[in-house]
């Protein structure tokens, strides 16, 4: 028989034997010495030896410019260079060490970065990227976000309005949730203070503060599109199209302290789903049955409304005009865009219906309540409603960028409506070529990264695409959706 | 209160027959299905055969993958292989349909060639490619529990035509008829499931087939004659060429499809 090994504290215990045994079971359970702290004066020196060359001044190559740090992180033409405490998804690090025609400069026969400026890069992001003066990049808490969901990929992106760049990068699989987690929808406080997250495969809906702390869960069968109540309490949870046959309910979560009920419908498979601007009303919508329900969050009644039609259409989501008094809604099978009344003594009213192409995704209402701007998922176009003459005003396509267009938020300002594109190689609804958005760098892993397309609404034009990570699918702005 | 309908009496009936069938013969005139039903099944004296490979020269594209994005449960999680252009160990090309048009008679259509469907089962049409007889009953099942809206385009050319658009909501068939009025190739679509993708080839007489996973085809009981003898790929296209036929002899001829 073995015995088992006793430590004998009082021979054994001295701070000489001790040290080792604290090293090695550091190293086991995962530890790792203190992380050096590189200063942007390391950084800048960097910098100023291998990069300034190109990236400096009115010509810097790609726009981007390395001569301070405020120009680095007003980042390229593209988008960011850096992500602020992740090294590993900035554009720098992964030029020099992943770029498949080799280590960024030495393609272009210049000099690269060594190992050890490479760590006093990695080094430098991950504790921030902070400047001389320990300003961290993008920590304005008034400055708008925008939250995209990668379902692909368990990871939120978060992107900073005014430069509309990636400013972080909120990695799901860090805080324990799966692989194929899959996040699909966000929504954000008006204040911006907090922003929830529905994780359709794990079953859950997060609470994460303003500074990606998460400080909340519940659980949530199949969670799909978020509503926020802008005036009560309440966080709703739609289901995702991913499960055939998922609670006929959407959940109702109290915010502050993320406890939940469940809201039947007796309608299958509710999908959209959207607040009224006092939060009295919730709008939903089924994939099953063409139909509206209303419900009424101070009775707590529930009223249907019947739309037309020989086949399902498959609602997919709804957006209200800023006046609250015009809701729009996208169908996936009949591609139409219904629009409704929602002033009508009648409940949800269906005052005019408009033939769109294939697929019509997440609307969105611009702040002058003039156009409706939604992507269409099957025939990669991006489609602007003019809602005085409920009419098409133009179709966005051919341009790079755009492939399976999935979700919309538009700025504070009303200016930019965001576009994500999931970027997932699907055949295109015309022409049956896969439809390929091809990251501006191979990496690798890479080859469908998810984007966001910026359409200004001056010129109508897509004037950005922010490359994510993969399948960018719903997303939320610290403004009301939809308001 | 919607009207009641009676039987016609007998002389009506008999001057409504005539009517109809005046009408009727108008109708397949102007249709075009009289021409559909030029093919004539008569004794063939000392038929032949066309047999042959087809073959591709040069890389198979890697297979696309398609993300589910809906129904789960149904269609499976992960991704869908959809494997385009599919060919064995050899370089056999599957999914290929062989044909020779413009046969004005010849032998008798097989029983089974009024007997297709088309099912639609864990999204995905199955058979995935398969030949039909113009004009026949067709039944669009869905064997899956969740919604299915098959569409079906006639390709003319660049373009294409919607065939028939059926919502299926629920599981079971549904009755449709296949009868393309301007192109033989239809492609089969799913507005609900867009990774779903099919292929049927229409033919107007029983000289059309699919070939085996090898590639191999043979077109049995074709007349003495000279044929333009087609083989197409819904990816690669449609190739042409000329075969004799002689009594009582095999021809054999491969087809070759170049890709880069």
């Amino acid at each position: 028989m073995q015995h088992p090994i006793i430590l004998d504290l009082k021979t054994d215990l001295n701070v000489k034997r001790l040290i080792p045994i604290l090293f090695v079971g550091a190293i086991l359970a995962g530890w790792s010495l203190p992380q050096r702290q590189a200063d942007w004066n390391e950084v800048d020196a960097i910098f100023q030896a291998k990069c300034v060359s190109c990236h400096a001044g009115e010509e810097a190559a790609r726009g981007l410019r390395l001569d301070s740090w405020e120009n680095l992180v007003l980042g390229s033409d593209f988008g960011e260079a850096i992500i602020a405490y992740d090294a590993d998804n900035s554009l720098v690090i992964e030029l020099a060490t992943k770029f498949s025609e080799g280590s960024h400069p030495e393609e272009l026969g210049e000099a690269t970065l060594t190992e050890e400026e490479i760590t006093v890069l990695r080094d430098w992001i991950d504790s921030g990227a902070p400047s001389s003066d320990g300003e961290i990049p993008f920590s304005n808490p008034d400055d708008p976000r925008l939250y995209v969901a990668n379902q692909g990929a368990g990871m939120v992106a978060v992107i900073d309005m005014n430069t509309n760049q990636v400013a972080r990068m909120v990695n799901l699989m860090d805080l324990g949730f799966s692989e194929f987690s899959m996040p699909h929808h966000i929504a954000v406080e008006e204040d911006g203070s907090f922003w929830y997250v529905s994780l359709i495969m794990d079953n859950k809906i997060l609470k994460f503060t303003r500074d990606n702390e998460l400080v909340g869960q519940v659980d949530a069968i199949r969670p799909g599109l978020l509503a926020l109540d802008p005036v009560g309490p309440w966080l709703y949870g739609g289901r995702s199209m991913m499960s055939v046959s998922p609670p006929e309910s959407v959940v109702q979560i109290d915010r502050e302290t993320m406890e939940s009920e469940e809201i039947g419908l007796l309608m299958p498979r509710p999908h959209a789903l959207l607040t009224n601007h006092d939060g009295s009303e919730v709008y939903i919508s089924s994939l099953a049955q063409n139909r509206v329900a209303t419900y009424h969050d101070e009775t707590g009644d529930l009223v249907f409304d019947d739309v037309e039609g020989d086949r399902p259409h498959v609602f997919i989501h709804f957006t209200i005009s800023p006046d609250g008094k015009t809701m729009v809604g996208t169908s996936e099978v009949t591609s139409n865009a219904f629009v409704f009344d929602l002033e009508s003594s009648e409940g949800v009213a269906l005052v005019d219906t408009i033939d769109v192409l294939r697929a019509p995704w997440h609307p969105i209402y611009t702040a002058d309540g003039k156009w409706v701007v939604f992507g269409n998922n099957w025939t990669n176009t991006i489609t602007i409603l003019d809602m005085e003459k409920r009419a098409i005003a133009k179709v966005i396509e051919g341009v790079e960028g755009l492939a399976q267009p999935h979700g919309s938020a538009a700025s504070p300002d009303g200016r930019y409506v965001y576009i994500s594109q999931r970027n997932l190689a699907m055949p295109d609804g015309h022409s049956k070529e896969d439809h390929v958005y091809h990251a501006r760098y191979d990496f690798g892993d890479n080859a469908h990264v998810g984007t966001v397309v910026v359409l200004d609404m001056e010129s109508k034009e897509i004037v950005k695409v922010i490359e994510t990570e993969e399948y960018a699918s719903g997303m939320g702005a610290a403004v009301i959706r939809n308001r | 209160m919607l009207p009641v309908w009676e039987p016609p009496s007998s002389e009506t009936a008999n001057s409504m027959n005539r009517t109809i069938l005046l009408l009727l013969v108008a109708g397949l005139l102007l249709t075009g299905v009289a021409s559909a039903q030029d093919y004539l099944e008569e004794p063939i004296d000392s038929p032949g055969t066309i047999t042959g490979r087809v073959v591709l020269n040069g890389e198979a594209p890697a297979p696309l993958k398609l993300l589910i994005t809906k129904d789960v449960e149904v269609c499976g999680l992960g991704y869908r292989e959809r494997v385009e252009v599919d060919v064995d160990e050899n370089n056999g090309l599957k999914n290929v349909v062989v044909f020779i048009e413009d046969v004005p008679s010849g032998k008798a259509w097989s029983e089974a060639s009024v007997e297709s469907s088309i099912n639609q089962e864990t999204c995905r049409f199955q058979p995935h490619i398969q030949v039909m007889r113009n004009g026949i009953d067709i039944d669009v099942i869905n064997s899956d529990e969740t919604l299915h809206n098959i569409h079906a385009y006639e390709l003319i050319g660049r373009a294409r035509k919607t065939l028939f658009n059926i919502s299926q909501p629920e599981m079971g068939p549904i009755a449709e008829v296949m009868d393309p009025t301007r192109g033989n190739q239809i492609s089969l679509e799913c507005d609900s499931h867009d990774f779903m993708q099919g292929w049927i080839f229409v033919t107007d007489n029983p000289y059309a087939t699919v070939v085996d996973e090898h590639g191999i085809y043979e077109l049995t009981d074709v007349p003495a004659g000279t044929y333009q003898v087609s083989v197409w790929h819904p990816r690669l296209g449609i190739q042409t060429k000329e075969l004799v036929v002689n009594h009582h002899d095999s021809t054999e001829s491969d087809f070759v499809f170049d890709i880069e």
